[in-house]
């Protein structure tokens, strides 16, 4: 059925409203509410077209954007300065031997048949995490100041880091080809260290004009206005450098979250923004577009495969914790390491576009996504009960 | 090396008789009796204000110019014209504490409050021990790098050193007089020692200090000395020393494992800026810069960036005990951002900050806070 953007929108707005609250009874992450009343709303057949789709496919894809900006804002830097280079060298390690078994493991199941980009796309989305889910359990359990709490944290945020950054290089790889253009990705780096040491400087010179970006009590909202404005930056810069625009979105977070951790009051207003409107559309939208036909056709088969992958991937990795904490407590870490969300569906979004996975894939990761954000976070609650 | 001392009563009376080649100014003819039996020292009676006095008494040539009178005024307008003359150390004794920015404006060396210092002494002696209410430190290590330094790092030392009551132990180049460090050190009372003899030291200096400041300490404690404060000069950044991190600063305080206080005020703290968070070293960053307040007579600007009401409670109940005003200042912005705002205002004479990274604090501006703040810096382990 036909409808207009706008009934669209207020359907969305809807159950973007209610999601949360009835999430929060259940039990489960918003987002897995969102994408299940994705899915109804596509299965009783609503849909725009002409401008509307437009629309609702512009405000989806900044909703990815902004999904990947506020990912980006998660990663808390701070984290090594006060735990020291041993947590990041244990999460480095867990990250390659993750990559290294994802890989093997993609190669051996033959389900991509002899196109290895596939199989080398399929191995980096398996191996990203969900910091986002990571951080309130840690919290919640109060293991949020422990050495043991942080070797988690650090290995997810790792894990998202280097999927976001490796995924962009192989898609720009992929589009390209090995030129010249590879090294535009590191003149985005470039440009992200030069506006870095910038707004190191800014705070430093000018706090009294900055201080103004994080009070509350501000009607033009300029800390807002700012933030979008670095984050366009970003993402224009990434489209100019022919990477994905996703990869400028996190960097913009991740500036954010360097310069001004704990800026707390503009991060509760961005936060508002993006979980508030604009996510909601794209995972809703997400969950519109899933394909219940290519599950049933192929996906559904899929997936005991991808668990079981998704599960050996994180597991086996965080053996190499046991040196440091016991058997169950490494067995833990990699059981809530294993949750994925917000990024792989975001990146899987990505991999449909180029047709590097294929819908039903898409459909099986995006179930992936919802069963472990519900199990292994509290599959890891239950281990650490006492 | 003359010294004028204004006032003959029993303070003026005790430093002449610690100081030879001294001239004492007394208005009262009465006094000069008493004061006549010091050795080496001359006595004049006159008015301690009285410029042409002051001239025919060596002014011009004085190397100290210290004010003891018991009024105020006299003391203001006596380092006023001492002022004038570039003597280059001026001492005065203030006994209304709100007269203290007017001296403070005048640029007088060292304004000393005998009241609230005798009062704060007495109020320790009530409750030994029992507050923790102790000195902040009782043996201080100034590493000197060269003659430059000796004027700024070693003076913000005697100063702490004075109130703290704590001994003074520099380690100096050859090349430095020690004169003059000893003659300030006995002026104010504190106990200095010298460590420029030594041969091995002076090789480890030499060798060392420029490239390994860390070196340097860890020779001290294995075999000289074990300080509890280091107490360094503030160096001079340039742009590419920043981006590959060369301060010798910043190598001494991450390898000292104590408290490292950059010096760059030069006078007794009048206000103290504590920051603290819900990081571990929060209550020492309170205990030091409380202690730091008592003894100073400071007032202490607690600027809060989480919310721990259990340590800023701590600190104002100890502060209520102690008689040191406590004023609060809990952040709604972006707790970076104000704390730069808090360091840079100009109205803090030391800043006492966690060293490292706390979460909240990044390492980045810790840095920047050691080598560019407007204020003496203590970093806290």
């Amino acid at each position: 059925m036909i409808i207009s953007p706008y009934i669209l929108l207020l359907a969305i707005a809807g159950f973007a409203f209610v999601i949360p609250i009835l999430s929060g009874k259940i039990g489960v992450p918003a987002v897995v509410g969102e994408i299940i009343c994705g899915i109804l709303l596509g299965s009783l057949g609503l849909s725009v077209e002409g401008e509307g789709l437009i629309i609702m496919e512009f405000l989806a894809s900044f909703g990815l954007i902004f999904l990947m900006f506020l990912v980006g804002m998660e990663i808390d830097f701070s984290i090594a300065e006060t735990q020291g280079p041993k947590s990041f060298i244990i999460g480095f390690f867990v990250f390659l031997t993750t990559i290294a078994i994802s890989a093997y493991l993609m190669s051996r199941l033959g389900y991509f048949g002899t196109q290895y980009h596939y199989r080398i796309f399929a191995a980096l989305l398996l191996s990203s995490s969900a910091v986002g889910l990571t951080v309130p359990t840690i919290k919640e359990l109060g293991m949020l100041k422990t050495d043991y709490g942080q070797t988690i944290l650090i290995s997810a945020f790792i894990a998202d880091f280097a999927t976001v950054l490796l995924i962009t290089a192989y898609t720009l790889y992929l589009k390209k080809g090995l030129t010249m253009e590879m090294f535009l990705i590191a003149l985005v780096f470039i440009i992200f260290f030069a506006v870095y040491q910038l707004g190191k400087l800014a705070i430093w010179h000018y706090p009294e004009r900055l201080s103004a970006w994080f009070k509350s009590d501000q009607p033009s909202e300029i800390g807002v206005r700012a933030s979008f404005a670095l984050l366009l930056v970003f993402v224009a810069l990434s489209e100019i450098a022919n990477v994905e625009a996703v990869l400028g979105a996190f960097l913009a977070g991740v500036m954010l979250s360097l310069l001004f951790r704990g800026g707390t009051i503009l991060e509760q207003k961005l936060y508002g923004i993006g979980y508030g409107f604009l996510i909601p559309i794209f995972f809703i939208n997400v969950g519109m577009q899933f394909d219940i036909g290519a599950l049933t056709k192929g996906g559904i088969y899929l997936l005991p495969m991808l668990l079981i992958v998704a599960l050996t991937v994180k597991i086996v990795p965080s053996f190499l914790l046991i040196i440091w904490y016991s058997l169950r407590e490494s067995i833990a870490a990699g059981i809530l390491l294993s949750s994925r969300l917000s990024l792989i569906i975001a990146m899987a979004a990505i991999g449909l576009q180029l047709h590097l996975i294929d819908k039903a894939m898409e459909s099986a990761i995006i179930l992936l996504a919802l069963i472990t954000s519900i199990i292994c976070p509290t599959v890891f609650r239950r281990m650490h009960w006492h | 090396m003359k010294t004028i001392i204004i006032g003959g009563g029993r303070t003026g009376k005790e430093l002449a008789a610690r100081l030879p080649d001294s001239v004492i100014i007394e208005k009262n003819p009465e006094k000069r009796e008493k004061l006549e039996g010091l050795e080496g020292v001359e006595v004049v009676i006159g008015d301690g204000c009285d410029e042409e006095l002051l001239k025919r008494v060596g002014l011009k040539d004085a190397s100290t110019f210290i004010s003891v009178t018991g009024d105020d005024d006299v003391n203001y307008r006596a380092a006023a014209i001492a002022k004038r003359y570039g003597v280059p150390r001026i001492i005065v004794r203030v006994e209304d504490p709100e007269d203290r920015a007017r001296f403070q404006d005048l640029g007088v060396d060292y304004v000393m409050f005998p009241t609230k210092m005798m009062a704060n002494l007495i109020v320790d002696l009530m409750h030994p021990r029992k507050d923790d209410i102790d000195v902040p430190f009782k043996k201080i290590l100034v590493p000197i790098l060269d003659d430059n330094t000796v004027k700024r790092a070693f003076k913000e030392a005697l100063l702490v050193a004075s109130v703290a009551r704590a001994e003074i132990t520099v380690i100096s180049s050859p090349d430095i007089e020690r004169e003059t460090m000893e003659l300030p050190a006995r002026e104010m009372g504190v106990s200095l020692r010298i460590l420029k003899e030594d041969e091995r030291l002076k090789d480890i200096i030499k060798r060392h200090l420029h490239y390994r400041g860390c070196i340097i300490i860890e020779r001290v404690k294995e075999h000289l000395y074990y300080p509890d404060c280091i107490i360094i000069d503030q160096e001079e950044l340039g742009f590419m020393d920043r981006l590959f991190g060369r301060s010798i600063v910043l190598k001494l305080i991450k390898c000292a494992s104590r408290p490292v206080l950059v010096a760059r005020t030069f006078r007794y703290y009048e206000q103290i800026l504590a920051i603290l968070d819900s990081s571990a070293v929060s209550e020492s960053v309170g205990r030091y810069s409380l202690l730091l307040a008592h003894l100073c007579d400071a007032s202490l600007h607690l600027l809060v960036l989480e919310n721990i009401p259990e340590v800023v409670e701590w600190i104002k109940r100890r502060g209520e005990k102690v008689n040191v005003e406590i004023i609060e200042n809990w952040v709604e912005g972006n707790p970076m951002i104000e704390v730069v705002r808090e360091v840079k205002s100009g109205k803090y004479q030391l800043a006492v900050i966690p060293w490292k990274g706390t979460g909240v604090i990044r390492a980045d501006l810790i840095k920047r806070i050691i080598n560019c703040a407007p204020c003496s810096v203590l970093t806290v382990v």
